[in-house]
């Protein structure tokens, strides 16, 4: 028999409760898988009871891009205001003679903050994205990647055998890094992954991020010209070069 | 709209190329899914104007937050058209979209009312979708059709149907439960994981 939170599971799916019954049932669904399953599968009837099958009415999509030309990304008023700040107590020594000049260099801060700003508020919203496919999540989001029709997948093993990982690529460079059977290192150490560019068998090797101790799931990006990968196990995190020994490799087809 | 770039990619993809400001990668989400997310918020807000802004607040979430979809509760289109519920829900419970609830409830009267919006509703469901729903007593397609396109939390729909509120919560399960097992079973979706299934 149903217990009386599993009875609201429909109404969730549908949005049709109080605030309170919706806690309870999110709490709820945080413990337990079968429950999540189950209403992710009612979510996904509600969805198809809401397809009409129409198209979406012609302009929407041109004033949707009016909206993200007028709405630039958000800026990190942290960086903002420690950069305005180094900007303005260079500006506190400037005499009138060098008004124009200063108004040069003011001018080129503020593009330089503002290309900053961008550059650091894209880094965040990356990490943002990174930390809502956490865990399970980030390992859905890599077999939704092995599903897409043009991703790469390439196997690397070690030489022993005994473990092996699985890096799968999409086209726009978002890779994933999946470990089977590879050992969990102790403290001090951590896997790092390279990627393979320039000319096969040329060692031209890129670090594509450090993987921590314990290797399960970890999103990448993996620049355009790689055409094969390496985990080695290191003693400092991010070393400019493979330092240690190989534990992992291989390259595509 | 730019669509070759990211024709052939996952919506997990999409998702992550929008949190890297890809902007095809949101055209491309939005040719995915727009006619269903529109076509949602012009079932539960009838006023075409409304629905679409509705639909362009959240493709503009999407771009804005992208890491609020989570790919372990569901698949994208869910995400949006939870997100489309959401929001068309909030503006007919608002109480400046009053208005909007009372001249629809109005022309529902007009025109016949509950029978109308069933038909209509009958001649823009997919053909699995309506087969499905037959399957269902006249009680559970009642209910769940007041609850989700209807805007109300099912105390209410239990006061419109003068049914007990266990009663209601229990049909509107059991009922998409049975719709899940039917389509499951025409192919309309599979039978797996839906998260996976994006």
């Amino acid at each position: 028999m149903p217990s009386e939170i599993e009875e609201l599971f429909g109404v969730y799916a549908l949005d049709a409760l109080d605030a309170d019954e919706r806690a309870a049932v999110e709490t709820y669904l945080e413990r337990s898988d079968a429950a999540r399953a189950e209403v992710a599968g009612l979510q996904e009837v509600a969805a198809l009871l809401g397809n009409s099958g129409d198209a979406a009415p012609d302009g929407l999509w041109g004033r949707i891009e009016l909206a993200l030309a007028a709405e630039p990304p958000r800026l990190v008023l942290p960086l903002d205001r420690a950069r305005t700040e180094r900007a303005r107590r260079r500006g506190v020594g400037g005499r009138a003679a060098l008004a124009i000049a200063g108004a040069s260099v003011a001018a080129a801060l503020l593009a330089a903050v503002v290309v900053s700003n961008h550059m650091a508020d894209q880094d965040n919203r990356l990490d943002r994205v990174a930390s809502a496919v956490e865990g399970d999540g980030m390992r859905r989001a890599a077999l939704g990647a092995m599903a897409d029709p043009q991703a790469r997948t390439v196997k690397l093993i070690a030489n022993d055998g005994a473990a092996s990982a699985t890096v799968v690529s999409v086209p726009d460079g978002s890779s994933f890094i999946m470990g089977h059977g590879v050992p969990k290192l102790g403290p001090g150490r951590t896997y790092q992954l390279w990627a393979m560019t320039g000319a096969p068998g040329a060692g031209d090797l890129v670090s594509a991020g450090v993987l921590g101790r314990d290797l399960d799931v970890a999103a990448f990006r993996a620049p355009a010209s790689a055409h094969g990968f390496m985990v080695t196990e290191e003693a400092e995190p991010g070393v400019r070069s493979p330092t240690d020994h190989v534990m992992l490799s291989g390259e595509f087809a | 709209m730019e669509r070759d770039e990211y024709g052939e990619v996952s919506d997990a993809g999409l998702v992550v190329a929008i949190g890297r400001f890809h902007q095809a990668a949101l055209a491309e989400a939005y040719r995915r899914h727009a006619g269903a997310t529109f076509g949602l918020a012009l079932r539960i807000l009838v006023d075409r104007s409304l629905a679409e802004e509705v639909v362009q607040e959240v493709f503009l979430r999407l771009w804005n937050d992208p890491e609020k979809y989570d790919p372990a509760r569901g698949s994208l289109r869910s995400y949006l058209l939870a997100q489309t519920h959401g929001r068309s829900v909030d503006l007919v419970r608002s109480e400046s979209s009053r208005r909007v609830r009372e001249e629809r409830d109005a022309r529902r009267t007009a025109e016949s009312g509950y029978d109308l919006e069933r038909e209509v509703w009958d001649l823009t469901l997919a053909e699995q979708v309506r087969g499905a729903l037959g399957q269902l007593s006249d009680k559970e397609r009642d209910a769940i059709e007041l609850a989700y396109f209807g805007g109300h939390t099912y105390r209410e729909v239990a006061v419109m149907l003068d049914e007990p509120e266990g009663t209601v919560k229990s049909r509107i399960r059991a009922g998409l439960g049975r719709l899940r097992v039917e389509l499951v079973s025409s192919g309309a979706i599979g039978s797996g994981e839906p998260w996976l299934e994006s």
